[in-house]
């Protein structure tokens, strides 16, 4: 018998005769021992139907009909007391946003063994040693000394290892864990991954693993369901279902899904125009000074050049903390740098202020990740468009609307749009108008941090067609700025990683992605997730090989091919 | 830890150097000739009478002269004389202080014995009948004026019931100008401590306490309640150096004999020595309350003690 067996789950918000559910009629089994990912894009109930097993669905959500049977015993009829000695001692639960999710005041310690003291009514003393066994299990060292540490004082991957220490001490029968490594960077997601997947092993639990990455699906999963607007449409074997897809949606959720085997995007000689960006070693530090006491400046960018070309997309890569947004705000002059040139279509910006500055700006625009919080929620999505225009002068009101109208066109979405606000908009659809408002004053360069990060796969390949499109049409530059090397496979022509603030491999995206020559750079590649189950594995090994030397504190720019530099 | 608050009570310092340029400047402030505006009232002032307060008052030197004379007395803790009296302005608030201590923070525990617990109880039952009663006594407490709750509970205890004293200074006679503040500050306090509860309860590690499998009045008690008391205890800060201020009003109903009736007394009296001196101690006051909150932030709240 299956440990757990959902049938006909149905979960929705408010009234059930006027608003329709959310989770429609969902049937799920996981074996003992089994991995069972739940797929799906935002939206699609798959967090729902997991938060439901637990009975900690949100405030106004409620299960309008189903079963949930645990063990044999149905969840949805439990009482509280009884669901809460489910809860923690048989059922697990580890959640997306590590720094979040623990109680920043109380200690790591106090947080490990409260749950042990519960369940098994352990000593204060023997929970103590359970949790510094934990802890060790999940490679933290020196944990008696950490469990007397704050939540802040650890990592995001640190504190990832605390939840399922946190999570496992109870020797769970299931652990369901909500896009665990989401919020993590590609090296520190694959140790999580590993150690999640060594952990559930060991002790004979059953995973409930919810995602939307197809790579790390590949990488842990015996057997998918995918979801999809609270219903499930397609569910079997992780490699059967990679290799031949059942349902439309899987096919077109899996075609969607950029790889590190796309075909890069390859330029011939002389493809480019002049430059339209160019750094010249620059630098930005932050903090340092103090009021009364000096303390040590952070160099979040330390002497970066870069050029970018017209019609040219450079990818800046880099993993959280590496500088690469820093960068991305010194070109725009967001922040002025310490040291160093900015240049932009041909004008030296590095102390331009005021009228000089917001004319040069014209030439540069930027796209911001969370399309959530780069619009204003009050204006119209005319208004918004409509408003750097209005900034730039020298155009009346319906000469405006009819521009607002083709930008619209351009970016994909109806020019009636206009009289939107945001929040009738999905996160597709806004970023869209963020593309628009950054076309609005015709920029030669856009510098785009992380657009499509906080999009679904399916509409971030949408999102990144257009930008192609775009560039193609008008010779647009852009300095792209991400985490996601699959994603610069399919927009880069070049490609900068960045690593504590200095860039360490540079290159066209064919080279560097396919010959990488910097060991840093060859261990995110290794690390990156592959959506292929029949490759599961391959990365441990490859990764576990590399070793990434400390920062080179005084390197040099080496040539290792035709246009393609390391920092050795 | 040290460092923090050192910086803390650094900025403290400045802030009171600052206060005691505008004590100095205050006089001037004021339109017309003080001394004259002082004596405005009294017949057959002689102008030998005004010329001498204005030379006592050193009213008759340049201004960074008089400052430099203020700062110099201020740092023997010489406050100067009253005016009428000649009493030493330093002893006469010394002497009415521990009166306003003694009911602000009377006032402050009735406020947080009632407003937190019923906060609370606000917070968990959010959305209820209790929830709603709960709040709108709450914005009732906090819109009735002092001199009108403060008469009710004059004419209820005092008057109908005669268990209270109406007025003078015997041990009682805290009790009701206490109860007055105390009563209006919970209802300040009870809607911080629900707003900032609520705002816990939607946390990630609350749910993550609840995956744990802990009983509900665990996850109250130990991360509820701590995580949400950093905003609750800035109010009860800011209210209870409002009322070190001299609660005027309430101090002037009761005739408590605190800072704030004295302050009010020497504005009618145009006495600038010691609404000087008053404004001194407000102001010292407020930053020991301030230096002193920093301090619970960094107790309550790890990520601030190690910072």
């Amino acid at each position: 018998m299956a440990l757990v067996d959902i049938s006909g789950l149905t979960i929705g918000f408010g009234a059930e005769e006027t608003l329709p559910p959310v989770v429609d009629g969902v049937d799920l089994a996981i074996g003992k021992g089994e991995i069972v990912a739940l797929v799906g894009e935002s939206g699609s109930g798959k967090s729902m139907t997991a938060l439901s097993i637990v009975g900690l669905l949100p405030e106004r959500g409620k299960v309008r009909s189903g079963r949930i049977l645990f063990e044999g015993e149905d969840l949805l009829k439990c009482g509280d007391a009884q669901l809460r000695s489910v809860r923690g001692a048989r059922i697990g639960m580890i959640f997306q946003e590590p720094m979040t999710s623990l109680n920043p005041v109380l200690t790591i310690g106090e947080q490990l063994v409260e749950a042990l003291i519960v369940h098994e009514k352990l000593s204060q003393a023997e929970s103590r040693k359970r949790a510094i066994a934990m802890l060790e299990r999940t490679g933290i060292d020196d944990a008696a000394r950490r469990l007397r540490q704050y939540p802040h004082e650890f990592s995001g991957g640190m504190r990832q290892r605390v939840m399922i220490a946190m999570m496992m001490a109870l020797k769970p029968a299931l652990l369901i864990a909500d896009e665990p490594t989401t919020a993590l960077d590609v090296t520190i997601q694959a140790q999580i991954l590993d150690l999640l997947r060594d952990m559930v092993r060991d002790l004979d639990t059953s995973l409930l693993l919810i995602t939307h990455d197809m790579g790390v699906v590949a990488e842990m999963a015996d057997r998918v369901v995918v979801m999809r607007g609270g219903k499930v449409v397609e569910e079997g074997d992780c490699t059967a279902i990679f290799a031949a897809p059942q349902a439309d949606y899987t096919r077109r959720l899996l075609a969607a899904v950029p790889t590190l085997d796309d075909p890069p995007r390859r330029v011939g000689a002389g493809a480019f125009g002049s430059s339209v960006l160019r750094l010249e070693t620059v630098s930005r530090s932050f903090g340092g000074g103090g009021f009364f006491f000096a303390k040590a400046p952070l160099k979040a960018v330390d002497g970066v050049s870069l050029t970018v070309r017209a019609g040219e997309t450079l990818a800046l890569v880099g993993e959280s903390g590496s500088g690469k947004s820093t960068l991305g705000r010194l070109a725009m002059r967001l922040e002025t740098v310490d040291e160093g040139r900015v240049v932009v279509a041909g004008e030296d910006i590095t102390r331009l202020s005021g009228r000089g500055l917001r004319r040069v700006r014209r030439a540069i625009q930027m796209i911001f990740q969370d399309p959530y919080a780069s619009l204003d929620p009050r204006f119209s999505i005319g208004r918004t468009i409509a408003e750097p225009m209005i900034v730039a002068g020298g155009a009346d009101r319906r000469k405006i609307r009819e521009r607002v109208g083709a930008l619209l066109e351009r970016a994909g979405l109806a020019a009636a749009m206009a009289g939107r606000m945001p929040h009738e908009l999905s996160g597709g659809q806004r970023q869209r108008v963020a593309i628009a408002r950054a076309l609005a004053v015709n920029p030669r360069i856009i510098v785009a941090d992380e657009p499509t990060s906080a999009l679904d796969v399916s509409v971030q390949a949408k999102i990144l067609d257009l930008m192609i499109e775009l560039q193609e049409a008008e010779a647009l530059a852009y300095l792209f700025i991400t985490h996601d090397l699959a994603v610069v496979r399919r927009i880069a022509h070049r490609v900068a990683v960045m690593r504590k603030g200095r860039i360490v491999e540079l290159g066209a995206a064919a080279d560097v992605l396919e010959r990488p020559r910097h060991p840093y750079t060859r261990s995110l590649i290794a690390a990156a997730p592959v959506p292929d189950p029949a490759r599961r594995g391959e990365r441990r090994h490859a990764a576990a090989e590399i070793e990434v030397p400390a920062l080179e504190t005084a390197g040099e720019w080496r040539a290792v091919g035709d246009e393609h530099w390391i920092l050795a | 830890m040290l460092r923090f608050l050192g910086q803390r009570a650094a900025m403290g310092l400045l802030t009171i150097f600052v206060t005691t340029i505008a004590v100095t400047l205050l006089i001037h402030l004021v339109p017309g000739d003080p001394v004259e505006i002082m004596y405005a009232q009294s017949q057959g002032t002689t102008p030998e009478q005004i010329e001498a307060m204005r030379s006592s008052l050193g009213l008759d030197q340049p201004i960074p002269v008089q400052y430099l004379h203020f700062v110099g007395r201020l740092l023997q803790g010489d406050l100067g004389v009253t005016i009428r009296g000649q009493q030493s302005v330093a002893q006469l608030l010394l002497q009415r202080l521990p009166n306003t201590l003694a009911l602000a923070a009377l006032a402050m525990a009735i406020a947080t014995l009632i407003g937190m617990p019923l906060g609370f109880l606000a917070a968990y039952k959010r959305g209820t009948l209790l929830d709603g009663v709960l709040m709108v006594t709450a914005i009732a407490g906090i819109s009735i004026p002092h001199f009108w709750l403060g008469l009710l509970l004059l004419f209820w205890l005092a008057v109908d019931l005669g268990i209270l004293p109406v007025a003078g200074s015997g041990p009682l006679n805290i009790v009701l100008p206490a109860l007055t503040l105390g009563l209006s500050n919970a209802a300040i306090v009870a809607r911080m401590t629900r707003s900032a509860m609520i705002d816990v309860m939607s946390q990630d590690f609350i749910r993550t306490a609840h995956a744990k499998g802990l009983p509900k009045s665990r996850v109250l008690r130990r991360h509820v309640l701590r995580a949400g008391l950093v905003p609750v205890v800035t109010v009860m800060g800011l209210q209870f150096a409002f009322m070190m201020g001299g609660a005027i009003v309430v101090e002037n109903i009761f005739a408590w004999n605190g800072i704030g009736r004295l302050a009010l007394e020497a504005i009618f009296q145009r006495d600038y020595p010691v609404i000087q001196g008053f404004i001194l101690v407000f102001a010292t006051t407020v930053v020991v309350v301030m230096l002193a909150l920093d301090a619970v932030y960094a107790l309550l709240d790890p990520r601030i003690r190690r910072s």
